[in-house]
């Protein structure tokens, strides 16, 4: 039957449910007395005839239950009638009802703040068309000591249309400029692509055009396009934009194209985009390793990222003898690596995400637990009454439905708080740094999220209501009428049941610790280290040196010499230098270094540096000690070529001996006019990548005047608030150039501190987690023991009344909720061995079997199990025996 | 001899043969097919209205009230020109249904 004539049957039928119901009520009855007739004339007594036909018919009211049962739409009539029974009973319980809801919207909401993480990053594709197709190309290095990766210009050109296996190929890479008219420049955010980036993409400008393959040059390139968002905010949404003129980095360039709304590349949302032009020299085989850009592709209709391997790798072997350093290269196993866009972009946010994930799914296990506890005392103070219905006539189909729709009813509701809970969490998500988060989409709670909440709180509901089913169904009849449900043997099951339970959670609210307590450790380990300066009372801001205002050696030095000048006048300013990175200022610049009379180690390749341009007194601002020799000063600009080194790489190098007064060239190659850096100076190591960082890669600092960097960090030693200091230096820059702006800038304790992001995040959130379950498993524990107390009140009694001593029953029921914990804590310390390998990459410094971290843990839960044990115990001694044996 | 249950959804097909001669009620659907099974076919009173009630639902048989031999209120129920269409179906699947269980059975 179609809806439309089922939905009008339905009101029919509604119209004429009393008239059904007493027509089949005659029926019987008519029935009844036909038989009951034919049976007297047979020579029955009026009793006995009677009593034949009703045994002929079998039970009336159970035949009337399954006759209502035939009509369709039955089951939506009896499930309305489920659903107002539920919501009387759970309004005739408040304490229960709110508790029950309050941890089911505790634990849903967890676990959907961070589902709409999860599945924003890791389940939902790239918003662009078919982005499965899209592919990323790197260089990987694996023998390098660090870690090391990328793709160059070089390899753009020399693949671009030579691998049949993908349809476009693009490069792009970002970074900051300074746009806008004199006097009012920002720092704003600059991607440099090339031609076919959005067709690649599979995105059409939303104004105007993309840039051509001729505007890839120096000479040729003086066209912008701009986000929309920057669009509307500069441009007030003007449709004539195309062709308006914009200043980056103080040149005029024509506006030729705006982005879609939210257009963003993985991470990166910059609001100019310009082209990635380049000279023959950034593009030729020299600089094939000089690895700093993303390049990705399309995969071509039908072809696999396989394909696509396969031929790079061919093209890969052609190409790399060709090298001038091949040897080099191909010691550091150096190969091409072909990746999903999408995989990439999150590999480095999956173990955490989904460690987040697997630790809300336990809390919500707990909570669960919890919940069904709660309910199963529910239910056996109602066996009684289920029991009666039964005898009654209510089906078994019927109880479980009637105990299916409460259930379902309590979780989904319990859902739509925890969408609440969740909205919330998600806001609580972007205040812990969630934006730094390679996203595809943004993070909601949209539909999508919303009917996987709904489909949980489902399954959930079904969960919970089995074991009452299973109680309900367990209890005979005759049993639950005529005895309480103390001693008999489904009382004893749910016994075991809810002892089982509580076991479970002791179990899994030790893992959910010790997984938390791991990260806190590794936190407080990063926390401890020290970054080898004093970040305390030091400021430092951005700003770029462009290449309009300053390509040459005597435009550079004259800057320098000028902003070095005006900064001695500084008032309350001790100590002020430039560098072109300060520690956990971002993307780092690494480069070889070549040092005479080294000999490599067997297997051992060549090595990456942090290479810093440095000026002014920057050591002594940072108070990076001084090891041995001197430092950098002003006269070294000019004159011979001397660097200064970390320890870190002094130590390499020279392991027993003293780098001071060793020299150094920069780079692999060395030509025959090449003149050797001598080594000065040798100062501590810094942790340039944040306090996280694993090993040190060693740095070597360079003269400014001798290494052409643009991105340079002013930093000053100032007891000066960051208000009075921030106009200070920001009239300081643009008293030396009026164009320049300062941006960024912030006390460098506080950039240490964001460092740790992504350590402390997680951290937080998981101890939130953890303690959340602490509180919901201790609840657990002491509920059942209380739960367990007050049934076996007339059993203490007796013992009581028989002479036991009043420390027998307290060891007695404290002993028992001794014996769960530890029992559970025994699962718990099993399971934990096996699952916390499975979070070794997230732990610094910290073994995934911290045998502190589990004696700790196992110490912290045991101990407050004990108090949730104890209170029951007392009272329990407290049980009078008199009143006790007369409440039976 | 010992009476035989009813297989399992083999009633509705009964009910409908029986009613296939003509409007009946409750009690006489009952009695018949105890005589027509020649006393052989048990059908528990009470499980034949779950039974009418569903195929009323199904439409395939209706029913109204009348008097019935003995002239008492009693309703009766008549097959539909679908129940007839129904009852042509199952009489159809139930013959293939023993012919095949004969034929396994009667295997050597």
């Amino acid at each position: 039957m179609n809806f439309i004539a089922g939905f009008f049957q339905r009101v029919r039928v509604q119209r004429r449910k009393r008239q059904l119901e007493a027509d089949m009520t005659e029926e019987i009855r008519l029935h009844l007395e036909q038989r009951t007739e034919e049976h007297r004339r047979s020579g029955l007594s009026p009793e006995e005839a009677r009593f034949a036909a009703l045994r002929q018919f079998g039970g009336v009211d159970q035949v009337k239950e399954v006759c209502r049962d035939q009509r369709s739409w039955a089951w939506l009539e009896q499930m309305a009638q489920h659903v107002r029974v539920s919501i009387r009973l759970f309004a005739k319980t408040p304490g229960f009802t709110l508790t029950a809801l309050a941890t089911l919207a505790l634990c849903l909401g967890a676990n959907l703040t961070i589902f709409a993480v999860v599945d924003s990053i890791l389940i939902r594709p790239l918003p662009f068309p078919d982005s499965g197709r899209l592919v990323t190309l790197y260089y990987v290095y694996p023998k390098l000591p660090s870690a090391t990766s990328g793709a160059s210009l070089t390899n753009y050109y020399e693949r671009r249309g030579k691998i049949p296996a993908l349809a476009s190929l693009a490069e792009v890479t970002f970074g900051t400029t300074v746009a806008g008219e004199p006097g009012a420049t920002t720092i704003e955010g600059l991607g440099r692509i090339t031609s076919e980036f959005f067709a690649t993409l599979g995105v059409k400008p939303f104004l105007g055009r993309a840039f051509t393959d001729a505007e890839m040059t120096y000479q040729s390139d003086h066209e912008a396009m701009i986000s929309f968002e920057y669009w509307q905010s500069r441009y007030a949404g003007d449709p004539a934009v195309l062709g308006r003129s914009i200043r980056i980095d103080g040149i005029a360039r024509t506006i030729v194209g705006v982005l879609p709304r939210d257009f963003r590349f993985l991470a990166s949302a910059p609001p100019i985009y310009m082209p990635l032009s380049s000279e023959e020299g950034e593009r030729n085989i020299g600089a094939r390793h000089s690895v700093g850009k993303i390049l990705f592709g399309r995969l071509a209709e039908g072809a696999t990222r396989a394909e696509a391997q396969a031929q790079i790798d061919a093209l890969d072997a052609v190409l790399a003898p060709l090298f001038p350093d091949a040897k080099v290269v191909a010691d550091a196993g150096c190969r091409t690596v072909v990746a999903s866009l999408h995989d990439d972009a999150v590999t480095a946010v999956r173990p955490v995400l989904l460690l987040l994930q697997a630790a809300a799914i336990f809390l919500l296990l707990i909570g669960g637990i919890n919940l069904t506890n709660l309910l199963l005392i529910r239910a056996s103070g109602r066996a009684r009454e289920v029991g009666i219905r039964q005898a009654l006539g209510a089906s078994r189909g019927h109880v479980i439905r009637e105990t299916l729709t409460e259930t379902i009813l309590l979780t989904v509701l319990g859902a739509f708080l925890g969408l609440g809970v969740g909205a919330g969490g998600i806001r609580l998500l972007a205040a812990l740094g969630a934006k730094q988060l390679p996203l595809g989409t943004p993070i909601a709670l949209d539909g999508r999220v919303a009917m996987v909440a709904l489909l949980v709180a489902v399954v959930a509901g079904v969960a919970f209501g089995l074991p009452i089913v299973w109680l309900n169904l367990r209890h005979r009849l005759a049993v639950a009428l005529q005895s309480e449900s103390r001693g008999s043997t489904a009382a004893r099951a749910t016994q075991h049941l809810r002892h089982g339970f509580i076991v479970a959670q002791i179990a899994l609210a030790f893992i959910l610790l010790t997984g938390a307590g791991l990260l806190g450790l590794s936190l407080k380990r990063a926390m401890a280290v020290s970054p080898g300066f004093t970040a305390e009372q030091v400021v430092a801001g951005q700003f770029n040196l462009t290449w309009f205002g300053y390509h040459d050696a005597s435009t550079f030095g004259g800057f320098f010499d000028r902003l070095l000048e005006r900064s001695r006048s500084l008032p309350g300013v001790s100590a002020f230098g430039v560098v072109s990175n300060v520690p956990a200022g971002g993307p780092r610049d690494g480069d070889a270094v070549t040092v005479p009379g080294y000999r490599p180690k067997p297997g051992e390749s060549v090595s990456v540096h942090d290479v810093y341009a440095v000026a002014g007194d920057y050591f002594a601002t940072m108070e990076i000690p001084l090891l041995a020799g001197r430092r950098l000063r002003a006269g070294d600009s000019e004159g011979p070529l001397v660097c200064v080194v970390d320890e870190a790489f002094a130590r390499h190098y020279w392991p027993n001996g003293d780098a001071v007064g060793k020299s150094l060239y920069r780079g692999t190659q060395i030509d025959k006019d090449d003149r050797p850096f001598t080594i000065v100076g040798v100062v501590g190591s810094v942790k340039q990548g944040g306090l996280g960082e694993g090993l040190a890669r060693g740095a070597v600092y360079f003269p400014y005047s001798r290494i052409f960097f643009r991105n340079f960090y002013l930093v000053a030693r100032t007891s000066l608030a960051a208000e009075s200091i921030g106009p200070m230096l920001r009239g300081l820059l643009r008293g030396v150039d009026p164009d320049m702006p300062l941006t960024d800038l912030r006390p460098m304790d506080a950039r240490i501190d964001d460092s740790l992001a992504t350590r402390r995040s997680p951290a937080l959130l998981a101890a939130v987690f953890a303690l959340t379950a602490l509180l919901l498993a201790i609840i657990g524990l002491y509920g059942v023991m209380a739960y367990s107390v007050s049934q076996r009140s007339s059993e203490f009694g007796i013992r009581m009344a028989l002479g036991a001593q009043r420390r027998d029953v307290l060891r007695l029921v404290f002993g028992e909720g001794l014996r769960l914990t530890l029992i559970g804590l025994s699962i718990g310390v099993f399971a934990a061995l096996l699952l916390t390998d499975t979070m070794s990459s997230q732990l610094f410094e910290v073994q995934a079997r911290d045998p502190r971290a589990f004696v700790g843990i196992g110490l912290l839960l045991a101990g407050v199990a004990s108090i949730a044990c104890l209170l029951p115990a007392f009272r329990a001694t407290r049980i009078d025996p008199v009143v006790a044996l007369r409440a039976e | 001899m010992p009476k035989i249950d009813l297989l399992q959804g083999t009633l509705d097909m009964l009910i409908l043969r029986v009613l296939s001669g003509g409007e009946l009620h409750g009690w006489g659907i009952a009695d018949r097919i105890q005589i027509l099974s020649k006393s052989v076919l048990s059908v528990g009173e009470g499980s034949l209205y779950p039974a009418l009630y569903r195929l009323q639902d199904q439409g395939w048989i209706e029913s109204e009230w009348g008097a019935s031999d003995n002239n008492r209120k009693a309703k009766f129920y008549r097959l539909t020109r679908a129940g007839r269409k129904q009852l042509e179906v199952e009489r159809e699947n139930w013959l293939r249904l023993t012919g095949a269980i004969a034929a396994i059975m009667e295997a050597s």
